[in-house]
């Protein structure tokens, strides 16, 4: 059974966040050399991102002792953060897992980098050879987060405005971005987050800046170049995509600009994206035809459509979740049934067995061919009575209280514990 | 027949209404696959019978919707493509259906349907399949564009392909109907040479030209750089004058060829 203690960018602010954090590896080593020589688990991971630090173990071992263990780790008690701090266990925590892996429990919903993290995390817990007993419950987690990205649209669309900035000049010119001339008017935080996005998505961008030193250093690690800015004007007019983010206080691209150079365009669409405050690109711009002129508002406008669109996938998430946990709740029963069935079946034919070695000394004069037709009658009687006990243990693989009924039968029959407990991955 | 229009009308809607509830387009796919099938019997009993029925904007009609039908998994498969079908399905319901009623008395004779002539249908069938697709792509464009302009992302702003993929795409389709109409143009000449007939006077015919020739300055101004809005109204209009020309003013049915089908001619 799982069991999660975490702490996230919910119940806790980023200070406390940054004061648990796990996010060394010397730290994390630590934590699962203590953890593993003090309890004896069959497995645990610790996850640490920016957003949370959750550690998965088995219910074997209480979330109080974790708590311990956690707080000496970091260096602070553990009543600093338990407060905060959550707890679930069994089924809640696989759910649990399940929604973190999907991206459902992130700061922003739906993003997929949560799923690298998810997957980093164990495979440092298998490093430090701490993920035996959760090979299965992770290797599920996977599976429902690529089923959830893969099948619904809750990762697509831009959450941001340098990423919906990119999305808005994808949608007009898709497959040719590459081949159009960009041009990014400022080299400040905006400026280098749009010329980012843009440079990804293949296009050669231009960067101008009053101060040329800044935009020469923007594009120094590749993917464009930087112009002068008296060449600003005869750059707006030859480019499709025109993004200005300066700290300019007055308008930096007039109409005038514009309105001779968009007849030449022979209907190319021109994208203008004014993302400064107050505006740089003037609003008259929007009017030209053939010009799509977008500001800041825009695009929140467009973000909060997007984020209300990957609102409405949330359920059709939480479907794929919930199937995957049932199968793995299948097959965690399949696997706890096996070891019942092989016992009870070693047990019975060890009776067998037994009983017929004392017939073969009671009756010293039975032919071979007696012996052997004695051997197959008992043989098809042990067969034919485990065969209905057999047909139901199987199925208690899949219902609530098979645990249960798998102990009374255990009870009933006085089964070895230890030798009918399912083994680790 | 019948059935054939009852499944196309719900495949329309279908289609129409999978630009809300996406995951209804399969079961519109589906009505398309229908009509597919039974426009492949009508045709090949057609073709087998030359029967007495057998009108040329039937068999224009029905054949534009059997190459429509037959294309389709092939570009509703392409990203973003889906939506097409919910453009292009209604019209061409509404044409199939108009050619089914249009010339009631233009009768092919029995025995006159030669593989030539079939080839002149044919490549009706697809020059009105491609301008009409080539068309529904230039309608997206349009409504993409208005949604991009009114800054308020809704159903098209997140399902249709960017500007530029349909600005190309309904130039290459309205290029292969041009060629396909041009060539169709030529076959109905040549069909008529052996009566010294070249060319009639009709509304339908000379509609026919004036069409084509707008088509022309389309591809020519297309080649010379000319993209975007203003081409995508371009695209669109010209269509429904082929429209209006096929079904309203018979342009098929008083074509050099169909006159000669007629009987008018040798």
């Amino acid at each position: 059974m799982l069991m999660v203690l975490g702490v996230n960018h919910v119940r806790a602010d980023i200070a406390l966040r940054g004061d648990v954090a796990l996010d060394h590896p010397p730290l994390v080593a630590a934590l699962y050399a203590r953890l593993k020589r003090e309890v004896g688990f069959e497995g645990a991971v610790v996850l640490s991102t920016c957003n949370r630090t959750e550690i998965y173990t088995t219910d074997a071992l209480p979330a109080d002792r974790v708590a311990v263990l956690w707080g000496e780790t970091v260096g602070i008690p553990p009543s600093h953060f338990t407060s905060a701090a959550y707890v679930h266990v069994g089924e809640a925590a696989v759910a649990h897992l399940f929604e973190v892996a999907a991206g459902l429990d992130a700061m922003v919903l739906g993003e997929t980098e949560i799923l690298g993290q998810v997957k980093a995390a164990y495979r440092v817990a298998q490093e430090n050879e701490a993920a035996r007993g959760l090979h299965r419950v992770f290797q599920a987690a996977f599976k429902a987060a690529k089923r959830a990205h893969a099948e619904t649209a809750i990762s697509e669309r831009a959450l941001s405005w340098g990423y919906a900035a990119r999305e808005l000049a994808t949608k007009i010119f898709g497959d040719e971005l590459p081949e159009r001339r960009v041009l990014v008017v400022g080299a400040g935080a905006m400026a280098a987050k749009v010329f980012r996005h843009l440079r990804d998505a293949g296009a050669e961008v231009t960067v101008v800046n009053r101060t040329a030193a800044r935009a020469e250093a923007l594009v120094a690690d590749g993917g464009g170049r930087a112009a002068p800015w008296a060449d600003l004007a005869t750059l707006v007019a030859s480019s499709d995509v025109v993004v200005a983010a300066t700290r300019s206080p007055t308008v930096v691209i007039p109409v005038k600009w514009v309105r001779p150079a968009a007849p030449l365009r022979r209907g190319v669409p021109w994208l203008f994206l004014d993302l400064a405050v107050p505006r740089n690109i003037a609003p008259g711009v929007g009017r030209v035809p053939g010009v799509l002129r977008y500001d800041l508002d825009d695009l929140e406008a467009v973000v909060q459509k997007n984020r209300a669109r990957r609102a409405a996938e949330v359920e059709a998430v939480r479907l794929i979740l919930g199937e995957e946990a049932e199968r793995l709740a299948h097959d965690l029963g399949a696997m706890a049934v096996g070891p019942v069935i092989r016992s009870l079946r070693e047990k019975a034919e060890r009776i067998r067995s037994d009983e017929l070695e004392a017939l073969w000394r009671r009756l010293p004069d039975l032919s071979p061919a007696e012996r052997a037709a004695v051997e197959q009658t008992t043989h098809r009687m042990l067969t034919k009575l485990l065969n209905d006990p057999m047909t139901s243990i199987r199925q208690w693989a899949s219902v609530p209280d098979g645990p249960v009924y798998l102990d009374a039968l255990r009870e009933l029959f006085r089964l070895d514990a230890s030798a009918t407990q399912p083994q680790p991955d | 027949m019948a059935a054939t229009g009852a499944v196309l009308v719900a495949s329309s809607v279908g289609f129409v209404w999978g630009f809300y509830q996406p995951r209804h387009e399969r079961w519109a796919a589906v009505g398309l696959g229908v009509v597919w099938v039974l426009a492949t019997v009508w045709l090949g009993r057609t073709l087998g019978l030359s029967q007495p029925s057998l009108t040329a904007p039937a068999v224009v009609g029905t054949l534009a919707v059997w190459m429509a039908a037959a294309g389709f998994p092939w570009w509703s498969r392409r990203p973003g493509w889906a939506p097409l079908a919910g453009f292009a399905v209604p019209v061409l319901t509404l044409w199939w259906a108009a050619s089914q009623v249009v010339a009631p008395g233009l009768r092919a004779a029995a025995g006159r349907a030669s593989l030539w002539e079939w080839a002149h249908l044919a490549l009706l069938a697809a020059a009105m399949t491609s301008l009409l697709l080539g068309a529904a792509a230039a309608g997206m464009y349009l409504e993409h564009e208005r949604e991009l302009r009114q800054k308020a992302p809704r159903v098209f702003y997140y399902r249709l392909p960017p500007l530029g993929d349909l600005d190309r795409w309904s130039y290459r389709l309205t290029v292969w109907g041009w060629v396909s109409l041009s060539g169709c143009m030529v076959t109905g000449g040549l069909l008529t040479a052996p009566a010294g007939v070249y060319w009639v006077e009709t509304t339908g015919a000379v509609g026919m030209l004036a069409v084509w020739l707008a088509y022309l300055i389309y591809v020519v101004l297309r080649a010379r750089g000319w993209r975007g809005h203003g081409s995508s109204w371009v695209a669109v209009a010209a269509f429904v004058a082929l429209a209006v020309d096929v079904v309203g003013g018979g342009g098929v049915s008083h074509g050099v060829a169909a006159a000669w089908w007629q009987g008018w001619y040798g």
